[in-house]
């Protein structure tokens, strides 16, 4: 599904140039859990971002599902996205102004599905996540488990293809971060691709696979059994 | 989407009530004015559209050159509608007399004044029409409602005003004490937006030489209050009627300077906005200029409120950045959340214009009562005014929310998200000083304008007019009969709180007054110069305070002997070419009235005889018991009312008959800078609202500013900075951009200001004092805006600030 060679990634500010994926490579499968880990500072997020369609390599190739995207444009960007990528982020990213139902909503609202059929698939996703019962309140009245399932629900909630997943658990205690891996674990069984940046040893045992990284490269993965 | 949308942007919108607070109440007030600014423009572009066929109608007006300049009247000579039908029996003329007031008594009560009454031939209804008016004509026949002398066509309101409910049709008037009338016809109220406005109409056949002070009202040359009207059904009868008109003059004229007049017809869409014949309509006239600068006011009142919008939303873009990234990330394109922003500007200006209308009625009547007019709101109801306004608010939104909008969806969604988007960039900064720069410009530029023209009625007030103004007053005689004034004198001779009693034709600036033409052999032939006449008695000097240069004031024998001795002013003497007021004593004089020849036998030092607009002219003083219609009495301040009283009732005694009118000769001569005092009033208002608008935007912006700085501040005040440094840190730079505005708004105003005072022949000087005022004026307010927020931050405990982050 994810096909990355000599993926560069540098980030110039006035003052200094920062390399932060640096001739990276990086194959990902359809279907599999792959956890990313690596110290803090050495493009995780950055790689993410890139797989998201967030942001464009400076060089490199990028295939996604075969099809060359490292020199889209923006507008293309967005559609692909939109159609297959869901994030789930380390601080939940929920828009304060929107309830729980209208969060989880707005993926779709961006695609243009009708209205009945939108109600009938928040609903759905909102019961998996078993925050139901939260529909109607906003996220400054949910506890980080409850904001957190909402942001997965909100990923998911488009069916796509690709989970991106960066420190999902960071801001979360054990048993709410579990959780969470829990909830990840069954979309992936269903059949989503997922990709997640973690610091967690534990978390990255649910995964099929880890990719650990250094300085912008990617230096060794380990397959899980 | 669209619901869903709103419900977002409410709850947004609700959500960060100081943003939304600032631009709603900016943008309403902005749109407010805009929208009482297009009432009155549709007011006054609506004058006389209520005739048919209003492309045929025309008024017969004429031009005269004199030595130095032309002379436009719309008063034309009382035989000309009648000249011109005779002429040319297919043209249609209507002649008619406008008298600003009437005497009218009704049976055996007290006789009242009427103002604004017409004396119109029959063809009068032919010519204006009001078939615009609905069911103009309530009562009576407009084909024989003119026709013959004693017939009147009242208003409705007039005929509800003296007869009540009773039927007016048949009733009787007495005119003036000179003409009895009966009531003939009834019509609808003439709406105040035409320029011959009447509660009254009389048939032409009751107009005598008696209603103009005994003047000839078949002579030619002499003008009065006579109009003439034409409606021209086709091209043949303009050009007869052209031809008419100048074989008209020339076979009337009696002298070089009678052929020096040009008769043609102006259009009467025209009549309203054509400011040469301002001074001889029958009322107010606006020129198109003075509508214009109103709609660019008006402009930029809107352009203030929209650079707020645009500030605002630009600086609170950082804010919401977190937002952008979100929704990008979970699928929003650029064109989504482009639209979604400018959905949210829509709403505002929306939210907005629903108040500023409700502003602008609850304003309405006010503005009705300064300017004097009767506009209503009923054009806001109008289809084109509804399409118009949509169209405008589409735009306003535009401009409001197009930069905002594409900022924020240009956001990179990582950085975003990170809160890590990079400062606004130099030529977003650039940017925005220069709309603040914008914003305070036309600011100052307004109180620079209001100050001048302040300082200009300041000058109304204090300029020496050469004549004693305060504590005098006017009171009317209706007839000009010795016997009487001997007898209003004797009664008022024991009366302490006069101090003098004049009986003349009027004060030196008032409503009466004789202009003629002057010949002399020390000025050249064939070039008219014209005199003022003033008609008064000895003690005029005395109650005027007029201060004599040479030769003597009159004396009573020069009454007994008109036209033999006439005191004049120094300008009339320099007019002769005299520089030495001693020379010219002993020389004559021809005046256009009578041919009098009289010697000049004494020089005033200049008095005004006229507002400010006007130079001092040539000055007669004449002794001339005819004219004497007027007491001029000077009153001891301290015990004004009761000397009032008094001269009221003397009056009374002597002519039980008629009305009693007085006024006051400075409040004469302040009536004659009302258009000053409204466009002082509008200046203020646009003032006022401005700097409110400027400085609501300057407290936002501070707000961010305060924010972004709080860790800076912090760490200032631990390494043991002021409060009053850290305010000025934060102060300085939008100081200077007030500094920047007043040097751009200063070249400006003084250019527009001094074009403004082109219409005073006597006016001030712009001095630098009114800059600096107002440069201090703007810096101050704009000072006292940041301060509150500077001191508020310069003030929380660092340690605080410190530990956010
Ligand atoms: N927007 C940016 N501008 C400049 N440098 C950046 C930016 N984003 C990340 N970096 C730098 O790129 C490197 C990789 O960052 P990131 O991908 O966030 O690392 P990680 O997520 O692994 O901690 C770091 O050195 C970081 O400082
Ligand atoms: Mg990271």
């Amino acid at each position: 599904m994810i096909k990355i060679t000599n993926l560069v990634k540098v980030y110039r500010t006035e003052e200094m140039q920062t390399t932060a994926l640096n001739q990276l490579n990086l194959e990902v499968k359809e279907g599999e859990f792959v956890a990313v880990m690596g110290p803090s500072g050495c493009g995780k997020s950055t790689l993410l971002n890139i797989l998201g369609l967030l942001d464009d390599p400076d060089s490199g190739s990028f295939l996604f599902n075969g099809i060359e995207v490292a020199n889209f444009n923006e507008r293309q960007r967005s559609s692909l996205r939109k159609q297959h990528i869901g994030f789930v982020f380390q601080s939940f990213n929920l828009i304060d102004e929107l309830s729980v139902f209208e969060n989880v909503e707005l993926p779709l609202i961006y695609l243009g599905v009708k209205e009945s059929e939108r109600r009938k698939r928040v609903e759905e996703v909102l019961d998996k996540m078993q925050i139901m019962h939260r529909q109607k309140h906003f996220p400054q009245q949910l506890s980080g488990g409850q904001q957190q399932r909402v942001a997965v629900a909100r990923a998911v909630v488009n069916k796509p293809h690709l989970i991106l997943a960066d420190e999902p658990t960071g801001n979360l205690d054990s048993s709410n971060g579990n959780e969470v891996m829990e909830l990840l674990t069954d979309l992936n069984e269903q059949g989503t691709t997922i990709v997640m940046v973690t610091h967690s040893e534990h978390d990255a045992r649910y995964s099929h696979r880890i990719v650990r990284m250094l300085d912008g490269q990617t230096v060794l993965t380990d397959i899980m059994v | 989407m669209f619901k869903h949308t709103f419900k977002q942007i409410f709850r947004s919108l609700w959500r960060h009530k100081g943003f939304t607070g600032i631009n709603l109440l900016g943008l309403s007030l902005g749109i407010a004015a805009v929208l009482l600014i297009v009432l009155i423009g549709h007011y006054e572009r609506s004058f006389d559209t209520f005739h048919t066929k209003s492309q045929q109608l025309f008024r017969v007006v004429s031009e005269t050159s004199r030595a130095d300049q032309i002379l436009y009247n719309a008063n034309v000579p009382y035989p000309t509608g009648r000249f011109l039908r005779e002429r040319d029996p297919g043209i249609l003329a209507s002649q008619i007399h406008f008298a600003e007031e009437m005497q009218v008594r009704l049976g055996e009560e007290a006789p009242f004044t009427e103002e604004q009454v017409v004396f119109a031939d029959s063809l009068f209804f032919q010519v204006l029409d009001f078939a615009g008016i609905e069911d103009f004509w309530v009562a009576g026949n407009p084909a024989t409602a003119l026709q013959g002398p004693g017939k009147v066509v009242l208003t409705e309101s007039t005929a509800r005003q003296y007869f009540g409910s009773e039927d007016p049709i048949g009733k009787r008037l007495l005119l003036d004490n000179k003409a009895e009338a009966e009531v003939v016809g009834v019509v609808r109220d003439i709406p105040q937006n035409s320029h011959l406005p009447f509660n009254m109409l009389v048939s032409y056949g009751t107009f005598s030489n008696d209603f103009i002070g005994g003047l000839d009202v078949n002579s030619w040359g002499f003008t009065g209050n006579g109009y003439a009207y034409v409606r021209l059904q086709d091209e043949r009868t303009r050009s007869a009627t052209h031809e008419a008109l100048q074989a008209i003059v020339l076979s009337n004229a009696k002298s070089e300077a009678d052929l020096k007049m040009k008769m043609y017809l102006q259009p009467l869409p025209e009549i309203h906005f054509d400011l040469a014949f301002e001074g001889s309509n029958p009322t107010y006239t606006v020129s198109s200029n003075y509508l214009n600068m109103l709609v660019l006011l008006g402009i930029f009142i809107i352009l203030i409120a929209c650079i707020n919008y645009i500030n605002l939303s630009t600086s609170f873009a950082f804010t919401k950045s977190k937002e952008v990234g979100v929704r990008k990330t979970i699928g929003a394109s650029k064109k989504q959340l482009f639209f979604h922003y400018m959905l949210e500007t829509f709403t505002l200006t929306c939210a907005a214009a629903v108040l500023g209308l409700l502003l602008a009625l609850a304003f309405l009547p006010t503005v009705n009562q300064i300017l004097d007019k009767g506009i209503t709101a009923a054009p806001l109801l109008e289809l084109d005014f509804i399409a118009g306004s949509l169209l405008a608010l589409l735009l306003l939104t535009f401009i409001s929310g197009a930069y905002p909008a594409l900022i924020m969806a240009g956001f990179n969604p990582v950085s975003s998200l990170k809160n890590q988007l990079a400062l606004p960039g130099k030529s977003s900064v650039l940017l925005r000083k220069s709309l603040v720069v914008f914003q305070f410009s036309v600011s100052i530029l307004l109180i620079i304008c209001t100050l001048v023209i302040a300082r200009q009625m300041e000058y109304f007030q204090d300029k020496e007019l050469g004549f004693i103004k305060e504590a005098v007053v006017e009171v009317k005689l209706p007839e000009a009969d010795s016997v009487k004034r001997a007898h209003f004198q004797s009664l008022l001779q024991n009366q302490t709180g006069i101090q003098q009693l004049s009986f003349c034709m009027g004060a030196p600036v008032s409503d009466n007054g004789l202009g003629v033409s002057m010949e002399a052999p020390e000025l050249p032939e064939n070039t008219s110069y014209e005199a003022e006449i003033i008609p008064c008695d000895i003690n005029y000097k005395a109650t005027f305070g007029l201060e004599l240069l040479a030769g003597r004031w009159l004396l009573p024998s020069d009454e007994k002997n008109i036209g033999s001795a006439v005191v004049v002013n120094r300008q009339l003497i320099n007019t002769l070419g005299y520089t030495d007021p001693k020379e010219a004593i002993g020389k004559r004089i021809t005046l256009g009235i009578n041919s009098m020849r009289p010697a000049i036998v004494g020089v005033t030092e200049d008095f005004h005889t006229s507002s400010l607009h006007e130079d001092i002219t040539p000055v007669a003083l004449l002794p001339f018991p005819y004219f004497y219609v007027t007491a001029g009495i000077r009153l001891h301040p301290g015990q004004m009312r009761n000397t009032l009283a008094e001269i009221e009732e003397a009056w009374r005694t002597v002519f039980p008959e008629h009305v009693y009118e007085i006024s006051f000769v400075d409040e004469t001569l302040a009536s004659r800078y009302e258009q000053e005092r409204r466009d002082y009033q509008l200046f203020k208002a646009f003032s006022v609202i401005s700097i409110f608008i400027c400085c609501i935007g300057l407290w936002g912006l501070i707000a961010f500013v305060v924010v972004r700085k709080t860790k800076e501040i912090g760490i200032r005040k631990v390494l043991g900075a002021s409060i009053s440094s850290i305010v000025m840190l934060i102060s300085k730079d939008f100081l200077k951009l007030v500094g920047i505005a007043l040097l751009i708004a200063s070249p400006l105003a003084w250019y527009y200001m001094n074009q403004w005072l082109q219409d005073f022949a006597y006016r001030i000087e712009i001095g630098w004092a009114v800059f600096l005022i107002a440069g201090l004026f703007a810096l101050l307010i704009a000072f006292l805006t940041i301060s509150y927020q500077a001191i508020k931050a310069a003030s929380a405990n660092p340690v605080k600030s410190l530990r956010t982050d």
